[in-house]
C-alpha cells in the first residue's frame, strides 16, 4: 500500500476514460449503493507480505467511510494508531493521544494520497482510471475488479490491485513488483446515517 | 541662381557632403533594422550596474537568465478534474503549435530511482531539518517510527527499501528537498493550487529562443491566445506571466506610442507652420531637417549601441518637437525679411542666436550622455546627435535652397504674435516684478509639498493586466521571481556550504520569511553531513537499532546489511559528486564559479516584503542580501540628487555662456524666463501631488535648454520684432505638442518627463518677453 501510493504520486500518465464495460458497471452500481449511504462502518485486517521480513505484517482495527468527508482508519493492533484522511489533510493520532496534522501545504501529494486511498475503498472508477486499466467480472451480487497501472513509471512498483465484494468493497490485494503483497479484509460492514460525536470530533481535528 | 553663386562654392560644397553624411547614416541605419528595428525589450540592459559585488552582478544575470526563458501559467477552473484535464489540454496545444521548446503540464518528473540511488549511500549522514531536531532535543523514538513505517495505511513522499531506510531517515530527507520550487502541491502528477472553490493547475513552457527576442515575442503570443481561446471556450480562466509577456506588451506599447507621438508632432508641426507660412516649401523643408536629425540621432546610438531601448524609441518620436525649432525661426527670419530677403545676409542674422540656441540645449544633454545609466545615456546620445545634426541641416541646407522671398504678407501674418507682444511691451519692469513677486508667494508652498519617488517600476511599462494575473500566479506557486536573494562566497565549497546552512536555519526559525531553495538542502557540508553521523549514531546507536529490527522480524539478510551500512564511514557527498549528478540540472545556476572560489544564490520564493531580511545575515561572513529592484531605486535616488546638483550647475554655465554675448545683468534677464518656467513647473508639481522623480528632474534640464532658446530669439531680434516671436511660439507649440503627447506614455518614466516638460516650457515661453523687458539686449 505504501509503495503503491508513493508510487503513484511520482506516476504522470495522463488519464482517459476507463476500463471494460463490466468494470463500469460494477463501479456504478457501487457508487448508487454509496451514494445512500452516508456512512460506512467497517473491521479491518490488514496483512503484508514483505521479502525483507520473516513474518507477514499484520494490522487489524476499524475504518469509517463518511461521503464527502473522508475516512477514519483506527488500527487496534499490535499498536493504536489513528489517521482522519480527508481532501485537505491527514491527522495522525498517536497512542498518546499526540495529535500530529499534515497538510497538503507540509507534504506534497498529500492530498493525492488521501483521494486515492478513499476512491479504491469507494472504487471510484473516476479516480482510478486516471492511473490504471480496469477490468471487472461479476457473478450474481458478488464482483471482482483488477486494475493495472498504465503508466510504466508506476508499473515498476505495482503489479496490480484486486478489489473485489458485494455490497460493497470487501477486500482489496495489492501486488508490489518488487514481490511484496498487502491484503486488507473489511469484515462487519453496515451502512449508517450520521457520524457518532467521537467520529465528527475527529474529523473537525485541525 | 544668383544668390547661390555668390555663395561661394565652399557652402555648397559643404551642404553636399553633409547630405552625403545623412544619406550614409541612414543607409547604416537601414542596414541594422533590416529585421525590424533592434529594439532592446529587457530591463536588465537598461540598468546601471547596481551591485558593488561583481559576482552578485552576475548572480543577477545568472538568475534572470534561468527565469528569463520560461513563461508560467495557471489554467483554473471550478471543476478539479476538469481543470486538470483542461491544462493537459492547453499544454498539448502550445506543444504543437512548436514555438516552445518544451511544454509541460506534469509536475518535474523526479526519477525515485536516480534519488535513491544518489543518496542512499549516504543515508547515515543526511538528516532532514526535523528529524535533526528531534535527534538534538531527544525526542526522537525509534520504535514509534519504525511502528508507524510498518504499519501505517500508507506513506507520502519519495518511497524508499522498507529494509534499507526502516526508521525512514532517508525518505524524510528526500521528502523535504525543495524539488519542485514551489509552494503548490502534486495532484495526479500535476502541480496544483486551490484558490477558494476553484482549482489552478500549473504548466510550464520554455521557449525557443530569447523572451526579448521580437519574432519570439510574436509567435509566443500568438500561440497562447489561440490555445487560450479554447480554454475560455471550455470555461477555463488562464493567468500567465514571463518576461516574454511584459518584453511583448511593453515592445507593442513602445512602437504603438512612437507611431502616435510622431503622427502627433508631424500633425501638429504641420498645421502650425501652415498657419505661419500658408507655403508648402518651408513645412517640407522643416522636415526634411527634422528627418536628418532623427537619422542622425538613430544612427548614433545604433552604432553605439547593439539595441536601441523602447524608451528612446519613444522619446525619440517627441524629440521631433524641439528639433523643428531651429527650421522655424530660420523661416520665421525669412518672412520677416519680407522681399527683401538674401540668403547669407539672413543667416548670419540669425546664426548667432542659433548658436547659443543649440549650445545651450546640448548642455542639458552632455551630462546625461556621460551618465553611466544605460536608459538614461542613450536618450542622451539621441537627443544630442538628433538636435546637432537638424541644427547643421538648417544652417548648411536652407540658405541653399531658401533663395526666393516669401510671398507672404508679413503683417497679416504676424498680427496675432504683435498684439501678445505689444501687451508685454507695454508692461513697465516695475509691474513685471510686481507679478513676479506674486508668483513667487504662490509657488511657495507648491514647492514645500513636493516629494520624491525613485521606484524602479518608473522604467518599465508593466499592463495591469499582466501585473494582476503575475501577483495571482505568484500567490498561488510562491515561486522565486529572480530579484531577490542571498549570496553566499567563499574560498571553497565547504565554507559556502556552512554559511548557507547557518543562514538557512535563521531563514526557517524566521516567523513569516518567505521561502527559498538551498543548495545545501541538496548537498549538506562535509561538517553537517558528519555532525548528522554522530546524531544517528547517539540517537538510533546500531544495537538499539537493531534489537529493534530483530525484533520486528526483519530477515537476517537484511539485518546484517543494515548493521554493516550503519557502522560504515563511506566518503562524505561532495560538489564535485552533486554536479556530476542530473539530479543538479535545475539548480545548477544557482553556483558560480568565482575567482575568488565558489559563490551560491538562495533565491527567496514569494515576495513577502521582510524589512528585516538583510539583518539576518549581518554577521555571516561573505553573506548579502542583493535585492536588485532595491538597489535600483536607490541608485535612481542618488541620480536624482546628482540631476538636481547638475541642474544648478548647468543654469551657471548656462548663465556663463550668455555672458559671452550680453552684459551680466541682460544675461541674468535672458535667463530669467526659464527660471520662472523652472519654479511654476516645480510648483504646480507640488500642488498636484505628482512625485518629483529622475525623469522629472531631466525634463528639468530640457526646460533649461529650450526655455533660454525663447528668450535668446527674442533678444536677438530686438525688441519690438513680431516675426522671432511668432517662431518662439510656434516652437513652443510644437514642443509643448510631441512632449506633451509624451505626458500619455504607458512608460512612467516617459510620463513624468512629458509632464514637467510641458509644464516648464508653457511657463518660460509666456514669460519669454520678459527679457527684453528687463533691459537684455543684444
Amino acid at each position: 500500500m505504501r509503495k503503491l501510493l508513493a508510487a503513484v504520486l511520482l506516476a504522470l500518465g495522463a488519464g482517459g476514460a476507463a476500463a471494460d464495460p463490466a468494470a463500469d458497471r460494477i463501479a456504478q452500481r457501487l457508487a448508487r449503493t454509496l451514494a445512500d449511504t452516508p456512512v460506512l462502518r467497517a473491521e479491518f485486517e490488514q496483512k503484508k507480505d514483505m521479502a525483507a521480513f520473516s513474518k507477514p505484517l499484520v494490522t487489524r482495527g476499524n475504518f469509517v467511510f463518511a461521503r464527502g468527508t473522508g475516512v477514519l482508519w483506527n488500527i487496534e493492533a499490535p499498536l493504536k494508531l489513528a489517521y482522519v484522511i480527508s481532501d485537505e489533510r491527514i491527522v495522525e493520532i498517536a497512542a498518546d493521544g499526540k495529535v500530529q496534522v499534515k497538510s497538503g501545504q507540509d507534504v506534497r501529494g498529500l492530498a493525492q494520497v488521501g483521494r486515492l486511498f478513499r476512491a479504491l475503498l469507494g472504487a471510484q472508477s473516476a479516480e482510478l482510471a486516471e492511473n490504471f486499466d480496469a477490468a471487472g467480472s461479476e457473478s450474481g451480487p458478488a464482483w471482482r475488479m483488477e486494475l493495472r497501472p498504465k503508466s510504466a513509471q508506476l508499473a515498476h512498483y505495482l503489479k496490480r490491485i484486486e478489489l473485489s465484494g458485494a455490497q460493497y468493497v470487501e477486500a482489496l490485494r495489492l501486488e508490489e513488483s518488487a514481490g511484496d503483497v498487502s491484503s486488507i479484509r473489511f469484515t462487519r460492514l453496515r451502512a449508517a446515517t450520521e457520524l457518532d460525536a467521537g467520529e465528527r470530533e475527529r474529523f473537525a481535528l485541525r | 541662381m544668383e544668390s547661390l553663386r555668390r555663395q561661394g562654392a565652399p557652402a555648397r560644397a559643404a551642404a553636399w557632403l553633409w547630405l552625403a553624411a545623412v544619406a550614409a547614416a541612414l543607409l547604416f541605419v537601414l542596414r541594422q533594422s533590416s529585421g525590424g528595428l533592434p529594439l532592446e525589450t529587457n530591463v536588465l540592459a537598461l540598468l546601471p550596474q547596481t551591485e558593488h559585488n561583481r559576482t552578485a552582478e552576475r548572480a543577477v544575470h545568472a538568475l534572470a537568465d534561468s527565469l528569463g526563458n520560461r513563461a508560467i501559467f495557471l489554467v483554473e477552473h471550478a471543476d478539479a478534474a476538469r481543470a486538470r484535464a483542461l491544462a493537459r489540454q492547453f499544454a498539448a496545444n502550445l506543444e504543437s503549435s512548436a514555438v516552445f521548446a518544451r511544454v509541460s503540464a506534469a509536475a518535474p518528473r523526479i526519477d525515485p530511482e536516480l534519488l535513491t540511488g544518489f543518496y542512499a549511500p549516504h543515508r547515515f549522514s543526511l538528516l532532514s531539518a526535523a528529524d535533526r531536531a528531534a535527534m538534538a532535543d531527544g525526542s526522537y523514538d525509534a520504535a514509534a517510527r519504525l511502528a508507524r513505517r510498518m504499519y501505517a495505511p500508507f506513506s507520502a513522499g519519495v518511497p524508499t527499501a522498507p529494509a534499507g531506510d526502516p526508521f525512514g531517515l532517508l525518505q524524510s530527507f528526500l521528502s523535504a528537498l525543495p524539488l519542485l520550487q514551489s509552494s503548490l502541491s502534486v495532484e495526479d502528477g500535476m502541480l496544483v493550487a486551490h484558490a477558494g472553490t476553484r482549482t489552478q493547475v500549473l504548466v510550464l513552457a520554455e521557449l525557443q529562443g530569447s523572451a526579448y527576442d521580437p519574432p519570439v515575442q510574436e509567435r509566443v503570443s500568438a500561440a497562447v491566445a489561440q490555445a487560450e481561446a479554447a480554454l475560455q471556450a471550455a470555461g477555463a480562466v488562464l493567468l500567465r506571466t514571463g518576461g516574454v509577456f511584459y518584453g511583448q506588451a511593453a515592445r507593442a506599447g513602445a512602437e504603438r506610442e512612437m507611431d502616435w507621438i510622431g503622427a502627433g508632432s508631424l500633425a501638429g508641426i504641420t498645421a502650425l507652420m501652415w498657419l505661419l507660412f500658408r507655403s508648402l516649401r518651408p513645412l517640407l523643408l522643416s522636415l526634411a531637417t527634422v528627418a536628418a536629425g532623427v537619422v542622425c540621432a538613430a544612427a548614433a546610438v545604433l552604432a553605439v549601441h547593439e539595441r536601441m531601448h523602447l524608451i528612446t524609441l519613444v522619446f525619440g518620436a517627441s524629440l521631433i518637437g524641439e528639433a523643428v525649432d531651429y527650421a522655424i525661426q530660420y523661416f520665421a527670419a525669412h518672412l520677416d525679411a519680407g522681399p527683401g530677403w538674401e540668403p547669407r545676409r539672413g543667416l548670419a542674422r540669425i546664426f548667432r542666436g542659433l548658436l547659443l540656441a543649440l549650445a545651450t540645449s546640448l548642455i542639458g544633454y552632455a551630462a546625461l550622455a556621460a551618465a553611466p545609466f544605460p536608459g538614461i545615456s542613450q536618450i542622451a546620445l539621441f537627443a544630442f546627435a538628433g538636435l546637432a545634426a537638424a541644427w547643421l541641416s538648417v544652417v548648411l541646407w536652407l540658405p541653399l535652397w531658401v533663395t526666393q522671398p516669401t510671398r507672404r504678407d508679413a503683417g497679416r501674418a504676424l498680427a496675432w504674435p504683435r498684439r501678445v507682444l505689444s501687451r508685454w511691451q507695454q508692461a513697465r519692469p516695475r509691474t513685471a516684478l510686481w507679478v513676479l513677486a506674486a508668483g513667487l508667494l504662490v509657488c511657495l508652498p507648491g514647492w514645500l509639498q513636493l516629494f520624491p519617488d525613485d521606484d524602479i517600476r518608473l522604467l518599465v511599462a508593466r499592463p495591469a493586466a499582466l501585473v494582476e494575473q503575475e501577483y495571482r500566479i505568484r500567490a498561488a506557486a510562491g515561486m522565486n521571481a529572480g530579484g531577490r536573494f542571498f549570496l553566499i562566497e567563499g574560498a571553497d565549497a565547504e565554507s559556502v556550504l556552512r554559511q548557507e546552512e547557518q543562514l538557512a536555519a535563521r531563514l526557517r526559525a524566521r516567523a513569516g520569511a518567505p521561502g527559498f531553495i538551498a543548495t545545501s538542502d541538496f548537498l549538506p557540508s562535509a561538517a553537517r553531513q558528519a555532525e548528522n553521523r554522530a546524531l544517528i549514531a547517539r540517537a538510533l546507536p546500531v544495537e538499539q537499532g537493531v534489537a529493534l529490527l530483530e525484533q520486528a522480524g526483519l530477515r537476517a539478510g537484511a539485518l546484517a546489511q543494515w548493521r554493516q551500512d550503519a557502522g560504515a564511514a563511506p566518503a562524505p557527498l561532495t560538489l564535485a559528486d552533486w554536479r556530476a549528478s542530473p539530479l543538479s540540472v535545475p539548480f545548477r545556476h544557482l553556483l558560480l564559479d568565482t575567482p575568488g572560489g565558489l559563490a551560491s544564490i538562495v533565491p527567496l520564493l514569494g515576495d513577502a516584503g521582510d524589512s528585516g531580511l538583510a539583518a539576518l545575515a549581518q554577521d555571516l561572513a561573505g553573506v548579502t542580501l542583493v535585492d536588485k529592484a532595491a538597489s535600483v531605486s536607490a541608485l535612481l535616488g542618488q541620480y536624482r540628487g546628482w540631476i538636481g546638483l547638475w541642474l544648478a550647475l548647468a543654469t551657471a554655465i548656462v548663465y556663463g555662456v550668455l555672458c559671452l554675448r550680453y552684459r551680466p545683468r541682460a544675461a541674468g534677464a535672458v535667463l530669467l524666463p526659464t527660471l520662472a518656467g523652472l519654479g511654476c513647473a516645480l510648483a504646480l508639481y507640488g500642488y498636484s501631488g505628482l512625485p518629483l522623480t529622475l525623469f522629472a528632474l531631466m525634463a528639468l534640464l530640457l526646460v533649461l535648454g529650450v526655455g533660454v532658446n525663447y528668450a535668446i530669439f527674442l533678444v536677438e531680434a530686438g525688441a519690438a520684432a513680431p516675426a522671432p516671436f511668432a517662431g518662439v511660439l510656434v516652437s513652443a507649440a510644437t514642443v509643448l505638442l510631441s512632449f506633451g503627447l509624451l505626458a500619455l506614455s504607458s512608460l512612467p518614466a516617459l510620463r513624468q518627463f512629458g509632464c514637467m516638460l510641458t509644464a516648464g516650457v508653457a511657463c518660460a515661453v509666456l514669460a519669454a518677453p520678459l527679457a527684453p523687458l528687463f533691459g537684455a539686449r543684444a
